[in-house]
């Protein structure tokens, strides 16, 4: 038997496959197993309702967020639709499980399937436009959308909303914050995994490669249109099964959830967390989510002191939410993996400077 | 063939004030490279401004709204010193989000000074309605046209025959050549900035007195800048003006003869489309200069 | 190095903060009521005056004694912008975590999507909806406080009716807000309007953002309305007034309850509101009736510069009077307790402000009568046209 491998000292690879090991040693592999085990067995029995419905968001802003950073930070297509596609997600849910009376294991990933095509539908674009001009076609893609969420009365209910039928696995209903926590949580390992491996193969390098140069990449072959359209596939996938867990979740889906707000709001936490890395939309999802949270029960501790703290809430949690932003871009532009690179470095070789 | 007519007229009048929002727009991009999410909020902040100093100064409306364009090239001078200058040289995601989040900063902010309802502008014109033959306009509708015009003037020839504007078009069109000439391009970026947020306040009052001051509904002309721009193309002050106006009139049409069919809302809807299109067939607009990408 | 101390302060503060309010409020001589309000979304323009008025009686009652021997009334409420899902997110926070005897509602739509939820938490909620079709059965847990959106549609459809003088029938269009709230009546007109005579000759939606109904009111003009009823908030009602006028569509118009009243005076332009009418539960700001004096107090003493309150202003504190005297009858203040005192019977007034409230085991909208009101811009007031009457069945 191989024994523990605390450190790794000295570069004793041989093959491609030891180099794309996601753990360089074992000590990640025993703080993953520790870290799985805590959360998904020691939290929901040690944090209430509350916390646990926060991390229940957090999970599916995570499992959303995964997907924006596999297409604008790893295929450098800026994309400011992921709002409206997470809508197509949510809906495509609804509609499969409240018409169709399909059940919760297959409607999320048909419902990610539908978000998928939809995502591709609207990358197609990207034949012909880069960068500014992408956003922009994104920026109308959001908007047909929310239109047609608002307006397609006959398949989305409109303004009504939709109500979600009751999630179930097998003769387990899926009610309450602790199970979708274990829902949600599984879901975010299984994302999380997927995106590890996605960027560890030959798909994720050819959008790695286009992301940085695409000519370049053209030019030693990579079908560039192809792996365009797969990035935004995947990626809508990604934020569509989040979107098909916020209806099961929420019970009810409602166009005005799925706006532009929302699409920035994933951008915010691309930029905050770190694009281009696996760990950096977690990261970005948890401040993004947990934000105007703080700002609520801060605002509820302080309106003793300021008796109309609550109804600026609002309006503080879009300047706090600008100011975040902006500050994260002046200072800390490859968000806060980087700064975690940066510390377990530090402490990597401390005492020693470098 | 009158309710296409009116229809049309109304596009016109609010298409003038696309074409106005789309110039400071326009601006910015031909200057610096940056879109400019927080277009909207300008123009907001220029129609409260113009409200607050009216309400607070008891100056006359006139001059209130003349601060208020000079409050607007302020704001969008710090913009430009103390947003955009440090994101010099980074990716084009940056700086997008650096202007939206200046946007949540400058909604948050008009939404605690103001909160969310709704605000009107003294009447300086009569309300009664004109009827120019068939046709119904009221005076608000045709002062807010003449001094989008106006304006629109003032530019063409601010661009073609003072030194500021030759400087900044030599800008646009080729930064070190520019600067080999002695032309600051430092001061050229700070003066687009002005000049646009100023744009931005007199578009902002000129919306505020067709129908009022409400956040939402005037920074939302921000996003509706978008196909404007797109369709004229990004970097042609004159497309600025040809798309703002045709899209006015695209929405109008969209919405007097689609609505009936799908229920409503194409109003919102029709600009993006048009823009969808526009991006797939020719993406750089009308006027716009194509991109040439060298390895 | 600093940078990263600030960092951890933050962090730190922010998790006890959050871990507090975690734990919950717990404040023994309290009673909590849940309340939803929508100040800065689509429908803010009329729910921040609504919003000032629930929180500004609560804060006076609190201030004068409170429900009894002191008890205040802990208000936990959150500006949801009309968002179904926060709104449901927010219920089930006050529900399951803070654990409220009651709710206050606001928008339509979400009271829709969170009937189900509520029946199945069993919490008493009155919504400042008046959407009839809440109290559809199965339900044992929702009341109005005043006639549904049906109600004073066939009341204003009488009224045109009534007063029609012209050749023909009179044709009606509806101009309405583009959500279940505007859609609410849509339906019991088109109804009830051939019954009486009126012809609906077309529905047109004016969404609450819209800067522009020109589109919307060319579409009813081809009909030559000889009146327009819109079910709309302020600022929509406002920019369809103008609008009609300035398309030179000599149209009565006529509103339900939200459209406004006082806040129509700054929004449209010139002397287009000039003879509006506007059908509401509550009285107007300028009535001299006996409550509407403590109602200008309490404005007074809260909000001494602003002079004039539209009349949602009142409804809101009608609402919070109403939840007042609930807490005060009730013998525990539990759900339970609460639900029993509005199935066994309240009976109250509100010094003239609306008409006598009754709930009751089949009376399950508080206040059973309206009134018209009428636009005059030279004093800016809406002068009420007719005394409380109920609308027809």
């Amino acid at each position: 038997m191989r024994g523990f491998i605390f450190s790794d000292c000295g570069d004793f690879k041989i093959r491609y496959e030891q180099e794309a090991a996601i753990f360089p040693n074992d000590v990640g592999r025993l703080a993953l197993g520790v870290f799985l085990i805590a959360w998904f067995l020691a939290v929901p029995m040690l944090a209430g309702p509350y916390l646990l419905a926060l991390a229940n968001l957090t999970g599916i802003a995570v499992i959303g967020a995964t997907g924006l950073n596999l297409l604008t930070g790893y295929t450098g297509q800026i994309t400011i639709g992921h709002g409206a596609f997470m809508g197509v997600g949510a809906y495509a849910a609804a509609v499969l499980a409240a018409r169709a009376h399909l059940p919760f294991l297959i409607v999320i990933p048909l419902a990610g399937l539908a978000a998928a095509g939809v995502g591709a539908f609207f990358g197609i674009p990207s034949l012909r436009l880069k960068g500014l001009y992408l956003a922009i076609a994104t920026l109308a893609a959001q908007f047909i959308l929310e239109y047609v969420f608002l307006h397609w009365d006959w398949l989305t209910r409109g303004t009504s909303g939709f109500p979600v039928p009751t999630a179930r696995v097998g003769r387990w209903a899926v009610t309450g914050e602790r199970p979708f926590f274990w829902v949600i949580g599984a879901g975010v390992v299984l994302i999380t995994w997927l995106q590890l491996n996605l960027v560890r193969t030959r798909v994720g390098r050819a959008f790695v490669a286009i992301r940085d140069n695409d000519r370049a990449a053209a030019s030693i072959g990579i079908p560039l249109f192809g792996y365009k359209l797969l990035a935004f596939f995947l990626s809508a996938f990604m934020v569509g099964v989040a979107g098909a867990l916020y209806a099961y979740y929420i019970g009810v889906v409602a166009p005005g959830r799925f706006s532009l707000e929302l699409s920035i709001d994933y951008l915010a936490m691309g930029i905050v967390g770190g694009l281009g890395t696996v760990l950096g939309p977690v990261y970005g999802a948890v401040v993004i989510t947990v934000l105007p949270e703080i700002l609520r029960s801060l605002s509820q501790t302080l309106s003793g002191v300021f008796p109309n703290i609550t109804t600026a809430l609002n309006a503080l949690r879009d300047v706090v939410f600008g100011i975040v932003i902006i500050a994260f871009l002046i200072f800390e532009p490859e968000g806060l993996a980087d700064r975690w690179r940066v510390l377990r470095a530090y402490f990597k070789q401390w005492p020693f400077a470098y | 063939m009158t309710i296409f007519l009116q229809l049309v007229v109304t596009g016109v009048v609010v298409g003038m004030v696309y074409a106005l929002a789309a110039l400071g727009f326009v601006l910015i991009y031909k200057a610096s490279r940056v879109i400019n999410f927080a277009q909207g909020y300008f123009l907001a902040l220029g129609a409260f401004g113009a409200l607050a100093i009216a309400q607070l100064t008891h100056l006359p409306f006139i001059l209130a709204v003349i601060v208020s364009i000079a409050g607007g090239a302020l704001l969008g001078l710090l913009v430009e010193r103390l947003l955009l200058r440090p994101m010099i040289g980074e990716p084009v995601i940056g700086v997008i989000m650096v202007t939206i989040g200046l946007a949540a900063v400058l909604r948050g902010g008009i939404l605690l000074a103001w909160g969310a309802g709704n605000f009107g502008f003294p009447q300086l014109l009569p309300e009664a309605p004109l009827a120019l033959g068939p046709l119904i306009v009221s005076p608000v509708h045709l002062g807010a046209l003449g001094i989008s015009l106006a304006f629109l003037a003032v530019f063409a020839f601010f661009f073609r025959n003072t030194t500021l504007g030759v400087a900044m078009r030599a800008v646009a069109d080729d930064q070190q050549a520019a600067q080999s000439l002695g032309v600051s391009v430092r001061r050229i970026y700070a003066a687009s900035w002005a000049i646009a947020a100023g744009v931005a306040a007199v578009a902002g009052v000129v919306v505020g007195s067709l129908n009022g001051l409400n956040a939402s509904a005037l920074s939302f002309i921000g996003l509706k800048v978008f196909p404007a721009v797109i369709l004229g193309g990004l970097d042609s002050v004159p497309g600025a003006v040809i798309g703002g106006v045709t899209i006015g009139v695209l929405e109008n049409l969209a919405g007097g003869y689609l609505d009936p069919l799908v229920g409503g809302g194409t109003k919102e809807v029709a600009p993006f489309v048009a823009l969808v299109l526009v991006l797939m067939l020719r993406p750089y607009g009308l006027f716009g200069t194509v991109e040439i990408e060298r390895v | 190095m600093k940078r990263r101390e600030v960092l951890t302060a933050l962090g730190g503060a922010g998790a006890v903060l959050l871990t507090r309010s975690w734990k919950g409020s717990a404040q023994a001589q309290a009673v909590k009521l849940g309340a939803l309000f929508d100040i800065t979304g689509p429908t803010g323009d009329v729910g921040t005056h609504y919003a000032d008025g629930f929180r500004d009686y609560v804060r006076w009652v609190n201030e004068h004694g409170g429900i009894r021997n002191g008890m205040k009334i802990d208000l936990l409420f959150t500006d949801y912008q009309y968002k179904p899902d926060q709104a449901v997110i927010y219920v089930k926070k006050l529900a399951e975590q803070d654990q409220v005897p009651a709710i206050s509602g606001w928008g339509t739509g979400d009271s829709i999507l969170m009937k189900p939820q509520i029946e199945a938490f069993g919490v008493p909620y009155i919504p400042a909806s008046f959407h009839s079709g809440l109290l559809d059965p199965p339900n044992d847990w929702i009341w109005l406080i005043g006639p549904s959106y049906t109600d004073h549609m066939k009341a204003l459809l009488d009224y045109i009716k009534k007063t029609y003088k012209g050749i023909g029938h009179p044709r009606v269009g509806l101009a309405v807000n583009n959500s279940d709230y505007g859609r609410s009546p849509v339906g019991p007109a088109k109804e009830y309007a051939p019954k009486i005579g009126v012809e609906i000759v077309g529905v047109e939606e004016v969404p609450s953002a819209a800067i522009d109904a020109t589109s919307q009111l060319l579409n009813l003009k081809r009909f030559a309305p000889t009146h327009i009823i819109n079910q709309n908030v302020a600022k929509p009602s406002a920019i369809v007034i103008r609008d009609a006028r300035k398309l030179g569509i000599n149209a009565q118009i006529l509103g339900i309850h939200y459209i406004g009243d006082e806040l129509l005076f700054d929004l449209v332009p010139g002397d287009a509101l000039d003879g509006v009418i506007a059908s509401s539960f509550v009285s107007n700001w300028f009535e001299k009736v006996p409550g509407m004096d403590q109602i200008h107090q309490i404005n007074a003493a809260y909000h001494p510069d602003v002079k004039v309150r539209p009349l949602h202003y009142t409804q809101g504190i009608v609402h919070a009077t109403v939840w007042t005297e609930i807490f005060k009858r009730a013998q525990t203040l539990d759900r339970a307790g609460i639900a029993k005192v509005l199935t066994g019977g309240l009976r109250m007034t509100t010094g003239g402000v609306t008409a006598p409230i009754a709930f009751g085991p089949n009376q399950r909208k508080g206040a059973g009568a309206i009134k018209l009101l009428q636009a005059d811009v030279k004093t800016k007031q809406f002068k009420p046209i007719t005394d409380w009457y109920a609308p027809p069945a």
